[in-house]
């Protein structure tokens, strides 16, 4: 009987490794022949959004990171006036004597050092009145209204050096309010003590005087009731805050679009629409891209030393969403299109992947300056009527596209 | 170890390897052949061994029966011992345009092959594997785009290509007469050529994209073969050969998938984007193939070939890419050559235990651009090692000259090395002591 030898086994091991070295190849890739070999490349199209409605949402005003106060004719987005709305706390600890009226109060308000609107030179005046209707910052939104006293309990004036060092301008506190918040703080229950000043004790309206054209914006959260006693002087934080605002009619033409970050018009868009007008699905990058109207912007109306802050972007939120004022306030969800030379640019792409190969929905998604943290921003962008399709909001697709041999 | 156990043995390693021969290969390795191999389904490749590339022929002509033949069905009739091989070919292609010019190698396998006499001298059954046509190309191109009038993205393209149509065929050979012998070989005939691109950026506004789409099919195609053998002809001891092989046309029904890694909500993907193709499925007509080729071997120790080819590549047709047969023609590969066997002569001398071959051959190409045919020709020689056991190692070299480089095309010179194994089933038997 045959039997394997040595040998032969040796002639079989060969015999596999020689099949493995089948499986081996290597070499570099070239690049003659670029020219010869049938190929994609890449191919611009631009497909233009024939429609831009809109709408608006009734905006939450109250416990944002900035509020507003001040007043300024914008002849390009109306005549606008704000107010700020102010409770300290009344919280007191068992070591803590009780307040006399000769104590001192001053609410010391952190201004926010850069952010303006309107006329950076003029000297506004401020005064703080009581607020006569129960309000609660966490649902204060825009439909709200409140009404304050005649009795000034401050008053103050904001020019290049109202403020300190710290960015705190101080204001004196007299009258009534202190008065009442002396018996209140000076109630021994605790619980007594904080439901009265809850029920019956309604905060401060800092109210611009006529005349402050500009808006200036203050941090409530960073900012402080300071009583000052004989014995020492203790801060109190505030408990909550908001504030509201007018404003008339903005001047809006054919061909141009004015958005605003608190919401009074946002852009309404059903992307599927433009998905279904893509050349193909195989595309590297689409972009929604909305030019502004820098010129109207730049130019309409402003002097010198007033200025106009410009959203540092905008968000576009797929929807739909049933509080849509919460969503686009605090929620963050969004996708974010940030203004370079002129022009606001979402990168399309993944949302349109999304919606080709997964599951997002894009027949209702909302476009919007973003509110950044209550300072208030508007904006101007070419519509869809505008005479230079240049300029026009379209959406800019780079395909793949294989070139025929 | 009993003959089934071998056949077993042989079959096995077939197998296995073929899989590998049958997929080629990871499209993770890089490989860049002829970039002629880009049009069509692949550059066609034909069917023949180290041993008689060297001599710029196919073999079908071949009384050889020191290595199994792959070449010519009829020729598996005359086989005396199971025998096994297989080879592998590496090539470096230096390109070269008007423009640039540009150095790659390659190195792929060949063909696995096994064949069994039935009936010893009378009957041959055949199983191999091998590729009928093979794409395997890697390029990079630079490109630009604007983004606006003043801002322009670069991107690089590196387009692979690697895959095409392989055989996997069983068929036997028949020896009519005493010097008359045919041959059937139906094959399973598999597609899978897989084009592969990737762009990179120079913008961060763009991420890498790779894309790739795939033709897949099969068919059943046939082939048929003739081989005549006298001695004794013109002198005592020669012996004259004809052969003669047929590949019927066949046609594919072909399926193209076309898929692009994407990353969808925030998962990378491999999304199937096949509806942007303009065809997905379609016909692949491929065609018919006759060879003829003569020997004379006016001793033991020397044998002379020359055959030809013709291929009716202008019958081919694609429809998943029509434009390409506008290039295709019908091809005609001819050479000749000569073997010597000095170890026939019981010769002590160390130069006289190899076998020695070489020719020349000619390619008229498949190819046609404008006016210019994308022809080859070969220069070849090799040489044989023999063992005790009947079972051989051939190497061969070739020296092409491929293409042009008029309108644009490519002129590519390109050094080939095939080493290919022949093993028979007495390697794997001890001899009995007496």
């Amino acid at each position: 009987m045959n039997s394997i030898s040595k040998a032969a086994l040796t002639r079989r091991l060969a015999f596999s490794v020689f099949s493995i070295l089948l499986l081996i190849s290597c070499s570099d890739p070239a690049s003659v022949g670029g020219g010869f070999v049938e190929q994609s490349e890449v191919k611009v199209d631009t497909i233009y959004i024939n429609d831009l409605p809109t709408d608006n949402v009734d905006p939450y005003l109250g416990r944002l990171a900035y509020s507003a106060f001040g007043d300024f004719s914008d002849p390009l987005y109306g005549d606008i006036s704000s107010f700020a709305m102010v409770k300290p706390s009344i919280v007191k600890s068992e070591s803590s004597p009780d307040l006399a009226t000769s104590d001192t109060f001053k609410l010391r308000l952190n201004i926010h050092e850069t952010a303006r609107y309107g006329d950076t030179t003029s000297t506004g005046t401020y005064s703080i009145y009581r607020i006569n209707d129960l309000w609660r910052g966490s649902t204060y939104k825009k439909s709200n209204s409140i009404t304050w006293g005649s009795e000034v309990i401050g008053q103050f004036q904001m020019n290049s050096t109202s403020v300190d060092t710290a960015g705190f301008v101080e204001v004196p506190l007299s009258g009534s309010w202190v008065d009442d918040y002396i018996s209140y703080y000076n109630m021994d229950d605790d619980s007594a003590r904080s439901e009265a000043y809850r029920r019956n004790e309604f905060g401060l309206a800092i109210v611009p005087d006529a005349g402050s054209n500009k808006l200036v914006y203050t941090n409530f959260s960073s900012s402080r009731l300071r009583i000052i006693t004989s014995a020492d002087t203790s801060d109190k934080v505030i408990l909550d805050w908001a504030y509201d605002y007018d404003k008339g009619a903005d001047n809006q033409s054919d061909d141009h679009l004015n958005l605003f970050n608190t919401y009074e018009r946002f852009i309404t868009l059903n992307l599927e629409d433009i998905v279904a007008q893509l050349p193909n699905q195989n595309f590297l990058r689409a972009e929604l891209v909305f030019s502004e109207d820098t010129t109207l912007m730049k130019y309409t109306s402003l002097d010198a030393n007033e200025i106009r802050p410009r959203p540092s972007l905008y968000v576009l939120s797929p929807g739909p969403t049933e509080d849509k004022a919460y969503a686009f306030a605090f929620e963050g969800a969004g996708l974010s299109g940030p203004w370079s030379k002129g022009k606001y640019t979402f990168n399309l792409t993944a949302l349109f992947n999304a919606n080709l190969f997964g599951s997002t929905a894009l027949d209702e998604v909302y476009i919007y300056p973003f509110a950044s943290e209550g300072l208030m921003a508007y904006s101007s962008i070419y519509g869809v009527n505008v005479a230079d399709k240049a300029l026009a909001p379209k959406v800019i697709v780079y395909g793949l596209v294989k070139e025929t041999n | 170890m009993s003959t089934t156990g071998k056949i077993f043995l042989i079959l096995v390693l077939t197998f296995v390897s073929g899989t590998a021969i049958g997929q080629v290969t990871d499209p993770s390795e890089s490989r860049s052949g002829s970039v002629y191999s880009a049009v069509g389904v692949g550059y066609p490749i034909d069917l023949t061994s180290a041993v008689f590339k060297s001599q710029g022929v196919f073999g079908i002509s071949s009384l050889n029966r020191e290595s199994s033949n792959i070449s010519n069905p009829a020729l598996w009739g005359r086989t005396l011992l199971t025998r096994a091989s297989t080879g592998i070919q590496f090539s470096s292609f230096s390109s070269k345009t008007d423009l640039s010019s540009e150095k790659n190698t390659n190195l792929e396998a060949n063909y696995l092959h096994a064949v069994f006499p039935l009936k010893r001298d009378r009957l041959g059954l055949s199983v191999g594997m091998f590729p009928i046509t093979r794409s395997n190309y890697s390029i990079v191109d630079l490109k630009s785009f604007n983004t606006s009038p003043t801002d322009t993205v670069y991107y690089t393209n590196e387009v692979r290509s690697f895959g095409g149509l392989n055989k996997f065929e069983v068929g036997i050979g028949f020896k009519l007469t005493k010097n008359i012998s045919i041959g059937y070989a139906p094959s399973f005939v598999f597609m899978n050529l897989e084009n592969s691109e990737k762009f990179r950026f120079s913008s961060t506004s763009f991420s890498t994209q790779t894309q790739k789409a795939t033709m897949t099919g099969n068919t059943l195609a046939h082939r048929f073969g003739l081989a005549i053998g006298y001695g004794g002809l013109l002198r005592k001891n020669d012996v004259i050969s004809i052969g003669a092989t047929l590949n019927l046309p066949f046609s594919i029904d072909a399926e193209e998938d076309f898929k692009s890694q994407k990353s969808v909500e925030g998962i990378g993907t491999e999304v199937d984007l096949s509806a942007d193709l303009a065809q997905s499925s379609g016909s692949i007509k491929m065609p018919l193939e006759a060879a003829v080729g003569l020997g004379y071997a006016p001793s033991a120790a020397v044998n002379f070939s020359a055959e030809g080819m013709l291929q009716k590549w202008g019958d081919f047709s694609n429809d998943l890419r029509p434009g390409d047969s506008a290039y295709l023609k019908d091809r005609i590969k001819f050479g000749g050559g000569i073997q010597f066997h000095p170890y026939k002569k019981n010769s002590n001398l160390i130069f006289s235990r190899f076998k020695y071959s070489a020719g020349v051959s000619y390619d008229t190409g498949h190819l046609r651009f404008d006016e210019d045919d994308i022809s080859t020709l070969w220069l070849n020689a090799g040489i044989g090692l023999l063992s005790r056991t009947a079972s051989s190692i051939d190497l061969s070299i070739q020296y092409g000259i491929r293409g042009t480089t008029n309108n644009n095309l490519i002129e590519e010179r390109i050094w080939s090395f095939g080493f290919s194994v022949n093993l028979t089933e007495s390697m794997f038997i001890r001899p009995k002591l007496r």
